[in-house]
């Protein structure tokens, strides 16, 4: 009998680890690693001051330590494995940890075959994780997306169309383009957004909001005028000349730090207009350009510098008097075709100089009172515009 | 009785014991699933990785999974060593399930991407994983934007390059004998009859295009491109040549 439960228990013994070994081949069919681990490089602020950058013709976004004036890493965005995403601006949305980067699709390839098929290609803003600049979620806007402005007070967001051919056409309501809305501009990474199409003007160039995030300023290239659009009704509520010439042609377009004033760059004027930011805005001073002029800032509440291009250098000018204080060129291994100034909370000025779009571009240091280079860091192709994120 | 009875049981134990020990294996052999890594490769060499009844690739149309000893010209990389390398599609992605996500949108008709929490994109994983060790180095991936007209070429080393990169998607030339499915084109009249409008000149620039474009940069269809690695700008005018499309 002893033998016979010893016997029973053996083979009880060799059911059970049957059984066991049967449950455990089952988790064979399921992966228990980490499947597609994070292999790029991630940005965590650490206190510091960065600097993003888009590189138009690399299809990549620079991140820069600002406080060490050091290349942090560079890292590809777009949605086109092959083709020029032209990725132009990102902003920041501090609050929900995100960048948004618009997508504009600059190349026509020519070619018999894309003469005859291909259509203008709809532009995207991407959302992105602002640790490490993953993709979070993307919006389709319309064809030759151009700036991208984001208000942290209202948090939403819009998008010009700087669209040329279309600004071509001879009736007017044609040749106008239009500025999306998207609000919250958070919901892009959720993929609930809309995009609010406000039909604004002729190729709507660069666009900023003003202090609450109810108003946006266009400047329109192609009516020579700024447009002040409403965000919550997304009425156009005026359209004023951009300058005093004939033509003026308004490309760049900035707020100052506290929203009053507002700085038009008229690039065949050759000149900066600042309005105020009524929503019939007037023009307080004009501002004489020793070339052509791009993003400016201000330095202090009567101090304004503009960068300026075909010569390269930067301008600074008092904006009550209008008079030019000093201006500083640069060679083309120092800056080629500087494109915007900007400042940080520690009064530091730093240089986007744009290159020759076929090469690396750079962010250099100047110092704010003689605009002497004091350090450089190369980016990608063609960078134009340099956003920060202050701890 | 008692005694019969009592000497049957050890029988009556194995028997029963024996039959429960064969349902149970019977049961764990039908349940067992394939390991992760089996079911990564099944996708890896299958349609499946898509869900469109319009797709013909697997992703060994254009990767092999290991270091092929075929005199095959494939457009996309070798697969070990892909889970340690930092960019893809020649810089253009960051991370590799946007990178596989890419393709099976653009060759395999695949508009919902997948998730990293996704069963087969977890099973694609483990499979890639089981390739390593490989080259980590990003592979390099460089596209031809701007098409010019080239010179004329070799036509017997033509054909060669047009069994080595062409032949295993189009068929056998002219005949199309093999081709993928019946969208692909046989080679080269079904793509001269859809350019019969175009100069020989065009034609010619039409063909490189395809070849260095694939369906990105504005073209369309589902080819994927050649990069500069894989053909020389002398090895497309030696297929354009042996395919008989000399722009004149």
């Amino acid at each position: 009998l002893s033998l016979l439960r010893s016997c029973e228990k053996r083979l009880l013994l060799v059911i059970a680890m049957v059984a066991c070994a049967c449950s455990s081949s089952s988790e064979d069919g399921d992966y228990s690693g980490v499947a597609y681990p994070s292999q790029g490089p991630s940005f965590e602020p650490a206190g510091r001051r960065l600097g993003y950058v888009a590189n138009r013709n690399s299809d990549t976004v620079s991140v820069l330590d600002l406080d060490a004036m050091t290349l942090l890493g560079t890292v590809p965005v777009g949605r086109d494995p092959v083709d020029i995403d032209g990725p132009k601006h990102v902003v920041v949305d501090a609050a929900d940890g995100l960048a948004y980067v618009v997508l504009s699709y600059p190349f026509s390839i020519p070619s018999p075959h894309a003469m005859t098929t291909q259509a203008p290609r709809s532009g995207y803003v991407e959302a992105l994780d602002l640790s490490d600049l993953s993709i979070a979620g993307d919006l389709r806007v319309d064809a030759n997306a151009g700036d991208v402005a984001f208000s942290p007070a209202s948090g939403k967001l819009a998008v010009s169309h700087y669209d040329l051919p279309r600004a071509l056409l001879g009736d007017l309501d044609a040749r106008r383009a239009n500025v999306v809305f998207v609000d919250p501009a958070s919901a892009i990474a959720t993929g609930e957004a809309t995009a609010n199409r406000v039909l604004v003007c002729a190729a709507p160039a660069n666009i900023a909001f003003n202090a609450d995030g109810s108003r946006v300023f266009v400047a329109c290239t192609g009516e020579d005028s700024v447009v002040v659009v409403d965000s919550e009704s997304q009425a156009v509520l005026s359209r004023v000349p951009a300058g005093n010439l004939a033509v003026n042609k308004p490309y760049a377009l900035v707020g100052d730090s506290i929203r009053q004033r507002v700085l038009v760059s008229n690039q065949v004027a050759a000149t900066v207009s600042v309005f105020d930011m009524s929503d019939t805005p007037n023009v307080v001073s004009t501002l004489s350009v020793p070339g052509t002029p791009f993003f400016a800032t201000w330095l202090s509440d009567s101090t304004v510098a503009v960068p300026f291009q075909a010569p390269n250098g930067v301008a600074l000018f008092d904006v009550t008097s209008g008079e030019l204080t000093l201006q500083v060129q640069y060679s083309d291994a120092d800056c080629l075709n500087p494109a915007e100034l900007s400042t940080t909370s520690d009064s530091r000025l730093r240089l986007v100089c744009s290159g020759d779009q076929y090469n690396p571009g750079a962010v250099v240091e100047l110092d704010p009172v003689t605009l002497a280079l004091l350090s450089s860091v190369a980016v990608g192709i063609y960078p134009e515009r340099m956003s920060s994120f202050e701890p | 009785m008692n005694q019969r009875n009592r000497s049957n049981q050890p029988r009556r134990l194995r028997e029963t014991a024996s039959m429960l020990f064969c349902l149970l294996l019977s049961a764990c052999g039908s349940s067992a699933e394939p390991s992760a890594v089996e079911q990564g490769q099944k996708l890896f060499e299958s349609e499946a990785l898509s869900p469109s009844h319009l797709n013909l690739y697997t992703c060994a149309t254009c990767h092999d999974g290991l270091v092929s000893t075929l005199p095959l010209k494939k457009t996309g990389s070798a697969m070990p060593g892909v889970t340690q390398r930092p960019v893809f599609w020649g810089g253009q992605e960051r991370d590799l399930l946007g990178a596989i996500n890419a393709c099976r949108n653009y060759f395999m008709v695949a508009n919902q991407p997948l998730a990293a929490t996704d069963a087969d994109a977890r099973s694609l994983y483990a499979y890639l994983a089981s390739l390593e060790p490989g080259d980590s180095q990003e592979a390099p991936f460089t596209i031809v934007t701007d098409i010019s007209v080239l010179p004329r070429g070799d036509a017997s080393n033509g054909q060669l390059l047009f069994d080595e990169a062409c032949r295993s998607c189009h068929g056998d030339m002219h005949q199309g004998t093999g081709k993928l499915g019946d969208l692909i084109p046989t080679l080269p009249e079904d793509t001269l009859a859809a350019h019969a409008q175009y100069t020989p000149r065009d034609v010619r620039l039409v063909f490189t295009e395809k070849i260095r474009h694939g369906l990105f940069l504005g073209y369309g269809g589902m080819m994927p491109p050649f990069s500069v690695e894989l053909l020389s700008d002398g090895d497309v005018s030696d297929l354009l040549e042996a395919l008989g499309v000399l722009g004149e």
